[in-house]
């Protein structure tokens, strides 16, 4: 007969094994040095009519590194580890150093074209938000890196609403509005650029 | 093609001061401030001011913005047509002349510093790959599909064929009830796998919308069962990674389109409140181009109450698509909708009370005054033949492949 209806309990198994293993082999261990200690003697009288052991693999019992608490962490962790830096002294300290720095005079250089700002006196009554440096590095396909980026950041959390900003709704396309003219690109011919 | 710097270029309307960037400190001038005149990234209206800009701009160059979508942009010059979607600095441009396209890349350069200028081969993370000889046009998300696979470990998986099974019900009786239960679903990321199927489902991949739109209902408290649910549906997509969205027409039907939707629901399908669940796709061109499941606000006394509550939901959607189409100067007469329900049809052809249907609210009476309207056509479909019966309930697997392919879903041609 077979018994189809399992049932895996994955995640509380895993958590139990890592513990599990190591008591039950110290209390075995224990009760066979008493043994051998008290009954040392009568052993050899004894060895002809006790059935013989059965023979018990020494090999030592573990569960598969898949199912061990660390790995099923890993195995889910969503990849947030990249090595990009997070602060500016962290991507000055790094060895891409340079790299970095050039990166973010770049940006300087675009937010200069661009007139992002007027440097002024700090005006009475309103305080200043603060920005943040953003480091990313840019791969191409194959996973290579193709440029080193540095992006200034307002921090708008500090924004007051009302003074700093009014409506902030802004709109985008609807996936069916794209996925509509897709279709309509498709069979009428059309050039999608 | 997308805008480089796209933030910088929208102009602020308030006065915001900044402190100075770290390590660009001006020498001799450490008290100052900068003034900003442009929306940084990181500030609450960048993309607001960013909007504004580029509307302003193109609405300049003669491009009449869509009532229906305010990202969706064209101009009509003779029988040369031009439409420009636009996705905060990711943009398309379709049209039937390259010359005219080719000036619109011209002026958009010239004001802004843009990116990709080529044939469009990505859309939002969606790939698009055509056969013009055919007339065929593919979009599929494989990439993103291996990307959450790898994600969530579920690359070695062995691929099935549906991703919900017949006969596994989920419901919050199964959601865990002791301490430690909670503490070992704590440990799976339910929600954010659940939102990585989500935006598959909403781009190109209405075959798995059943199973998300289940899924959802245990985003605060998911249970064994409802993971075990949720990595079918990844093993489901690990067999099917290459599928997507494939459209085709066919020579000689220009301007005419032809939008073709089915409607089905499943009746107090949810087994906790015991509500019923609408589900509608529109097909057009041999593809789906919009679909939704969804369950119902209210609980269904019955099948035909339940198929009509879901054929209002239909015919709203119904009603915007044809705005969007003559919007965008495309025409498109009354929409077919097929429904399975002969009852629900008659109820909502014939403005006929009886005491079974006196209770049904207002706003489900809008499908009536659509048809009355002749917009919506709501017509008699085989069970067997309508394709959104996979939307709102496990079907087998025969059945469920022939809805996917009715659905245009289809994996790509080697």
């Amino acid at each position: 007969m077979y018994n189809r209806d399992v049932v895996f309990r994955e995640v509380k198994d895993v958590i139990k094994h890592e513990v599990q293993p190591k008591e039950p082999m110290m209390i075995e261990f224990e009760v066979k040095e008493e043994e051998s200690d008290s009954v040392v003697e009568e052993e050899s009288e004894d060895e002809e009519p006790q059935t013989p052991a059965v023979r018990r693999s020494v090999r030592e019992r573990r569960q598969p590194e898949r199912y061990s608490p660390s790995a099923f962490y890993s195995n889910f962790a969503l990849s947030v580890t990249d090595d990009d830096p997070r602060t500016v002294k962290e991507a000055m300290d790094s060895k891409d150093g340079k790299l970095w720095k050039e990166a973010m005079v770049d940006e300087m250089a675009s937010l200069h074209k661009n007139e992002a700002w007027d440097l002024v006196e700090s005006p009475a009554g309103r305080k200043p938000i603060g920005s943040k440096w953003v480091f990313k590095k840019k791969t191409n396909a194959k996973g290579k890196v193709k440029k080193y980026k540095a992006r200034l950041v307002a921090k708008g959390y500090s924004q007051v609403s009302g003074i700093d900003f009014g409506d902030i709704f802004s709109p985008v396309a609807k996936v069916t509005s794209i996925k509509l003219l897709l279709s309509v690109a498709a069979a009428f011919d059309f050039e999608v650029e | 093609m997308d805008v480089k710097t796209t933030f910088l270029h929208g102009d602020l309307e308030e006065e915001i001061y900044m402190k100075q960037p770290e390590g660009f400190v001006v020498k001799g001038k450490k008290e100052l401030v900068c003034k900003l005149k442009k929306s940084l990234y990181g500030l609450k209206q960048s993309p607001r001011m960013w909007y504004h800009k580029f509307d302003t701009f193109i609405r300049g160059l003669g491009f009449t913005r869509s009532k229906d979508d305010h990202c969706v942009y064209f101009k009509l010059i003779g029988d040369r047509v031009i439409y420009l979607v636009l996705y905060v600095d990711d943009m398309l441009l379709f049209g039937n002349d390259k010359e005219i396209i080719q000036d619109l890349k011209t002026q958009l350069s010239f004001k802004f510093d843009m990116k990709g200028l080529g044939a469009a081969n990505y859309i939002l993370g969606m790939e698009i790959k055509r056969d013009r000889a055919k007339r065929k046009l593919w979009l599929n998300q494989r990439k993103y599909v291996e990307i959450i696979l790898q994600r969530f470990n579920m690359q070695d998986s062995k691929p099935v064929k549906v991703p919900i099974p017949i006969g596994v019900r989920l419901s919050a009786e199964q959601c865990p009830k002791t301490q430690e239960e909670e503490e070992d679903m704590s440990l799976v990321p339910y929600a954010s796998a659940v939102g990585s199927l989500m935006y598959a489902m909403v781009c190109t991949r209405p075959d798995i919308a059943h199973a998300v739109g289940i899924l959802n209902r245990f985003m605060s408290k998911p249970g064994k069962e409802h993971w075990t649910a949720v990595k079918r549906v990844f093993r489901y997509l690990h067999g099917t990674s290459d599928y997507g969205l494939c459209y085709q027409g066919r020579p000689g039907l220009d301007k005419v389109l032809d939008i073709h939707g089915f409607v089905d629901v499943d009746w107090a399908e949810d087994l906790d409140q015991r509500r019923s669940t609408s589900g509608y796709v529109f097909n057009l061109f041999g593809g789906a181009v919009s679909w939704m499941i969804k369950k119902q606000f209210v609980v269904a006394l019955s099948t035909t109450e339940a198929e009509y509550m879901a054929a209002t939901h239909a015919s709203k959607e119904e009603v915007w698509l044809q705005r969007l189409c003559s919007s965008m100067g495309l025409v498109q007469g009354a929409i077919r909708i097929d429904c399975d329900s002969q009852s629900a049809i008659f109820l909502a052809n014939n403005p006929a009370y009886h005491s079974k249907t006196k209770h049904i609210d207002v706003q489900y009476h809008f499908v009536m005054d659509m048809i009355e309207d002749r917009k919506v056509l709501l017509v008699k479909v085989d069970t067997l033949k309508n394709t959104a019966d996979a939307l709102t309930k496990s079907v087998s697997s025969e059945k469920f492949s022939l809805c996917r392919e009715v659905m245009g879903i289809l994996g790509l041609e080697k």
